[in-house]
């Protein structure tokens, strides 16, 4: 049927096209609400001057960062640099393509034209293939800048991409053993109520609690934006790029947030689906974004509370933390599916691994005591005592003795006539 | 501990809804405290007569040299001040300018504030040399300025003590002037009166103290 061949070929360019303009425009709107949403949560008031709000805060900084000069350091490898960022984003644009952003325009009724660029049945491997290699762009760019920041910046993302990537996988995979499928349109039909009628998340909280961690450590961004560490390595990969080309990495990153925060959506919070009201006609796009959107907040909330983590912490949290727990909610999902349970069961048991491991945390947070010195003082650990001033051995805190006894002896060595002034 | 990540993000939450610290600054402007230290004003009486008397004293107590004054004579026809002189060429570099507001103190006739113009800027460093046209208020203005607010109000009959309130034993743990008082301290370096060359008048001064049966050298 070449008729049908040719129509889908042309509607899937037309819809990539759409696809690619609305991401790039909530790119650039990304930016412009962290800012100002951070800029909230720190008591500032945040970019309000280019148009109403600041609304065309975007275009101005577009403008600016399109005329800016491109820098390309001289020891740079330069067809690698320059490809590098573009790698970046490309990646990033072609994980989207497989994302439902909406229900099918006439359900059961598939056609050229619904809300997704392809269909396919691998889906959500395509999604996790395609993301992993969105690391590298970042250290091709890191490599070839050659600079030392560069590629330490670059070498720490691509550790933490692929440490990461693992819990992330397996995380997704008590979900994808619930569903039975792999295709992110069966997945979210498998949500519906026509499907299994419930989101996955009451399934899967504890690989959803994974995910979102996992997620933030993938796309770079606080409290494990490490590669970019400004205090540490300047800019990290990003230190020689300027103009277009480090707004390209900026582009790449966000698009990276949207399709986590996508995946997140479709995976655990039944994607365009809301128990019913997905059904009147356009408002499966709204559902989806609504839920996409809370997500980005949540990104964005993260980034402004949480500080950045320790290198060393963030390997052992990915590796003896994240990874156990998502191998045995792997388990316990794959139990609960091949015993044929109901969904509550593999609900409660996640639920019961969260407290437990909350309770151990906050048991082992409560061991943690500072040594007591002879006096009764806490002995803090020297880069706590830093903050005192005066020193728990000398006993000062207790209302000054030892001072008063310094001070004594003093006068009864110049009694003596041993100390001459 | 995990929770505390959730303490954490409430309070960031919390804090999304409250006004923001900062203001549209062009638009809206922050109300500044009665004591601010902005441009130097100079003033007159309320006959028209400048204040200024041409003494040199804020000029000699600026700590960055940023005052440059000329002097010059009253004469009966030409009467500026109701002193015998008056300030011909009042300059104030205000890049040199550091706002202590010692001129203010140093003045005796309250010619000299530091008032609340604090949105200086120029394109040309010889733009920031402001004038006496620039700083004298306009003929049939007289204020006072900020010299209102910095009369201190005369002190109250229980003074504060210098003995340490919480312990009443001086054992070194609140160091304070007050608490102090000079003491026994040297009141001049050691180099200073071993060098024979350098400062006679003190040498003299602290001879004389002394001979009158003062503290030894």
């Amino acid at each position: 049927m070449p008729n049908d061949t040719w129509l889908l070929v042309i509607a899937s360019l037309i819809k990539s096209a759409i696809l690619i303009v609305i991401l790039l425009t909530i790119f650039a709107y990304m930016t412009w609400i962290e800012r100002r949403v951070v800029a909230r949560i720190q008591g500032r008031l945040g970019p309000n001057r280019a148009g109403p709000f600041g609304a065309l805060q975007p275009l101005a900084d577009a403008i600016k960062m399109a005329f800016k000069e491109q820098i390309i350091p001289a020891q740079a490898h330069k067809v690698i640099y320059l490809i590098a960022p573009v790698l970046s984003v490309v990646v990033a644009l072609s994980a989207f393509a497989v994302v439902p952003v909406g229900n099918s325009w006439t359900p059961g009724h598939p056609s050229a034209w619904d809300p997704w660029v392809g269909d396919i049945n691998v889906g959500l491997l395509w999604i996790l293939s395609i993301s992993s290699l969105a690391v590298y762009g970042i250290v091709l760019g890191g490599w070839s800048s050659g600079n030392r920041y560069s590629l330490l910046g670059s070498l720490r993302s691509a550790a933490q991409m692929i440490s990461y990537e693992t819990s992330l996988g397996l995380a997704l995979s008590g979900t994808l053993m619930w569903a039975g499928t792999l295709s992110m349109v069966s997945l979210v039909h498998q949500q519906t109520l026509q499907g299994q009628g419930i989101w996955f998340i009451v399934a899967q909280p504890l690989g959803f609690l994974i995910y979102i961690i996992a997620a933030v450590a993938e796309v770079n961004r606080a409290p494990f934006d490490l590669p970019e560490a400004e205090q540490e390595l300047t800019a990290g990969y990003l230190t020689e790029y300027s103009g277009l080309r480090w707004s390209l990495y900026q582009m790449a990153e966000y698009i990276n947030m949207i399709t986590v925060s996508s995946v997140a959506t479709t995976l655990f919070f039944g994607g365009w689906s809301c128990f019913g009201l997905e059904r009147i006609p356009g408002l499966s796009l709204v559902i989806f974004a609504v839920k996409v959107a809370f997500f980005l907040f949540l990104f964005i909330w993260l980034r402004a509370t949480l500080p950045r983590i320790r290198y060393d912490r963030l390997m052992r949290l990915g590796w003896q933390f994240l990874l156990p727990l998502a191998v045995l909610n792997a388990v316990v999902t794959a139990t609960c599916v091949a015993l044929g349970l109901p969904w509550w069961v593999n609900g409660l048991i996640g639920l019961v691994i969260i407290g437990a491991v909350l309770a151990i945390t906050w048991l082992r947070s409560r061991q943690t005591r500072f040594a007591v010195s002879k006096t009764g003082a806490e002995l803090l650990p020297p880069s706590v005592r830093l903050v005192k001033t005066i020193e728990p051995e000398l006993g000062l805190v207790n209302g000054g003795e030892a001072a008063v006894a310094g001070i004594e002896r003093q006068r009864t060595l110049l009694q003596d006539g041993r100390v001459q002034v | 501990m995990s929770l505390d990540i959730l303490k954490g993000l409430a309070t960031t939450l919390k804090n999304m809804g409250r006004k923001p610290t900062t203001v549209s600054f062009p638009e809206q402007e922050r109300e500044l405290p009665p004591r601010f230290r902005g441009r130097h004003v100079l003033h007159r009486y309320p006959n028209g007569l400048e204040r200024c008397v041409g003494c040199f004293l804020c000029a000699g107590a600026c700590p960055a040299d940023a005052i440059y004054i000329e002097a010059e004579e009253n004469t009966e026809e030409h009467r500026v001040s109701p002193g015998e002189r008056y300030a011909k060429v009042f300059d104030v570099n205000l890049l040199r300018c550091i706002f202590c507001g010692y001129c203010e103190a140093a003045c005796p006739t309250g010619a000299i504030t530091l008032e609340r113009e604090y949105k200086l800027a120029a394109y040309y460093p010889e733009n920031m040399v402001y004038h006496k046209e620039q700083l004298l208020e306009p003929l049939g203005q007289a204020t006072v300025g900020s010299a209102a607010y910095w009369f201190d109000p005369p002190p109250a009959e229980e003074a504060p003590q210098p003995v340490p309130q919480k312990t009443h034993v001086f054992d070194g743990l609140e160091a304070s002037a007050a608490a102090v008082g000079l003491g026994d301290a040297q009141k001049q370096p050691e180099v200073l009166l071993r060098n024979a060359e350098q400062d006679e008048d003190r040498r003299k001064f602290l001879d004389e103290e002394a001979e009158e049966g003062g503290r030894q050298v």
